[in-house]
């Protein structure tokens, strides 16, 4: 039986990260959309209904935190998991992103083979 | 409050106290304020009140005497100057109580009332400027430190987007490539990893000097770190046909540490010594209880390198210390790992050092404090 490809949400602000993120989430079979801003991010999750989000959190416009935490209180979209991918240092910033909601935290640069897993389980396996 | 000077006199001798009263208000300044008490331990709590702008102390009283005296107030009220009172024949004593942090030492007997004002300004000038420039120190550190961890941020996201594509065109997700191709990209791809290392090392670094370590103590299998130490270097030891392997003792040692520091530990040492065997060598991790003292537990990594000079076997922890030949034989890193290394185990309570491995090599050795098994079963 075929089932649907997963959609994924890759938001970041640098276009070098994105488009490398996107050749990789692609060959790894999923849909991929892109935002670049805090503004722009949650039009995107509102237009696009990813099954999974990868957010930065250094974000012009509002940083990433706001969006995790507006994403986690809007109801339609509490249950998408967010794994934050982010260059800051996870003693500053991991506690807070797991305690707004997100399901895994990483560091750039992330290991391929351990953010594609993450990402597997976060779907629920089922790729 | 307004510009009042409190002094606070520890003093004994009633003969020497009236002199002193005589010669402070021979002197005519309005704002002294002077306090007397006889003992220590009195003097102890008026400092615990927080009022006193500067004390005069004798170093010869009923419940403390000699430097022991001073050290003791300086650790009771280290944010207080403080002038010690001395007798004609104590001079040397007195120099070194200055060396010990005093501000200024009086002879008594010989005191007039403006040489004790001025004593008593100048040390309270000589003591706000002493915590100015501590503040400034500290200041310059932090500013360092945080410009270090702001360039250390800036550069992940470059290394990032390098990752990724290298790793793109490595996995053949842009077209097909060819053994050379392949081989030039795993050199990049090796360079990532080292500069990503760079940029920890640096993080680290900062942290460390910065005393802002974190650490979360439980009691840790070492047996278990040095298991996942194996694992995350075997591929690195492989690579470079480097034996490695960890000695299996009679029991798994438990220390009381934090474990992500003690495999932050162990890993950089290891990664060193690989670093240093020449190939076909053999890189050993090994822990057992301290001989010389049952309450802490030693872990070490032996190599087959070339060993370390003894008069360097004490430099090599030093920040920003970068063995030459590593220039030649692999690639420098920051100098910042056995730094790290040292200040971390410091932290927790043990010390580090190198030894010359018997039949050449270093022994790298750590101790930590061993696991309070009693403390355990309380939970």
């Amino acid at each position: 039986m075929h089932v649907d490809k997963a959609k994924i949400l890759v938001i970041d602000d640098d276009q070098d990260v994105r488009r490398g993120l996107g050749i990789r989430l692609r060959a790894n079979n999923y849909k991929v959309g892109f935002a670049e801003d805090a503004v722009t991010a949650l039009m995107a999750i509102r237009r696009e209904e990813p099954d999974l989000v990868i957010l930065d959190l250094g974000l012009p416009g509002g940083g990433g935190f706001g969006v995790l935490e507006k994403l986690e209180n809007l109801p339609a979209f509490s249950g998408v998991p967010v794994i934050v991918l982010t260059a800051r240092e996870p003693d500053e910033a991991q506690e807070r992103a797991l305690a707004s909601g997100a399901y895994a935290f990483f560091q750039k640069p992330a290991d391929n083979d351990e953010l594609l897993a993450a990402i597997d389980r976060a779907l629920g396996g089922s790729s | 409050m307004t510009d009042r000077i409190e002094i606070l006199l520890v003093e004994d001798n009633p003969g020497d106290v009236r002199l002193l009263r005589e010669a402070l208000a021979e002197a005519g300044d309005e704002r002294f304020r002077l306090n007397h008490v006889t003992h220590l331990a009195q003097g102890f709590e008026r400092l615990e009140e927080d009022d006193v702008d500067v004390v005069l102390l004798d170093l010869s009283l009923p419940d403390s005497s000699g430097l022991e005296t001073l050290i003791k107030t300086r650790a009771a009220a280290p944010d207080v100057p403080l002038v010690v009172l001395t007798g004609l024949a104590d001079e040397r004593l007195a120099v070194e109580a200055v060396r010990q942090g005093a501000q200024d030492y009086l002879v008594k007997g010989a005191v007039e009332g403006e040489v004790l004002a001025r004593c008593i300004r100048y040390a309270l000038e000589r003591h706000r400027l002493a915590v100015e420039l501590e503040r400034a120190r500290r200041e310059q550190l932090e500013t360092k430190n945080k410009f270090l961890s702001h360039v250390s941020h800036e550069l992940r996201t470059p290394l990032t987007a390098i990752y990724q594509l290298t790793t793109i065109l490595a996995d053949g997700l842009a077209g097909e490539i060819g053994a050379e191709q392949k081989e030039h990209l795993g050199v990049i791809l090796r360079n990532v990893d080292q500069l990503k290392r760079m940029i920890q090392d640096l993080v680290e670094g900062a942290r460390v000097a910065m005393g802002k370590v974190s650490l979360e103590l439980h009691d840790v299998d070492v047996r278990s770190v040095m298991s996942d130490v194996l694992h995350s270097l075997r591929p690195v030891a492989d690579e470079k046909n480097v034996g490695l392997s960890t000695v299996e003792g009679n029991s798994g040692p438990l220390v009381r540490a934090d474990p992500d520091r003690v495999y932050e530990i162990l890993l950089n040492l290891v990664d060193n010594a690989i670093k240093f065997t020449p190939e076909g060598g053999r890189v050993t991790m090994a822990a057992t209880t301290l001989a010389e003292d049952g309450h802490f537990i030693k872990i070490s990594v032996t190599d087959t390198g070339p060993g370390i000079s003894p008069e360097l076997r004490e430099t090599v922890f030093e920040r920003w210390y970068q063995e030459e030949r590593s220039a030649r034989e692999s690639r420098k890193g920051l100098g910042l790992g056995l730094h790290i290394c040292r200040e971390l185990v410091a932290r927790q309570g043990g010390r580090i050092w190198a030894d010359a491995a018997p039949g050449g090599g270093t022994v790298f050795s750590f101790t930590l404090p061993a696991a309070d098994l009693r403390g355990d079963a309380r939970g």
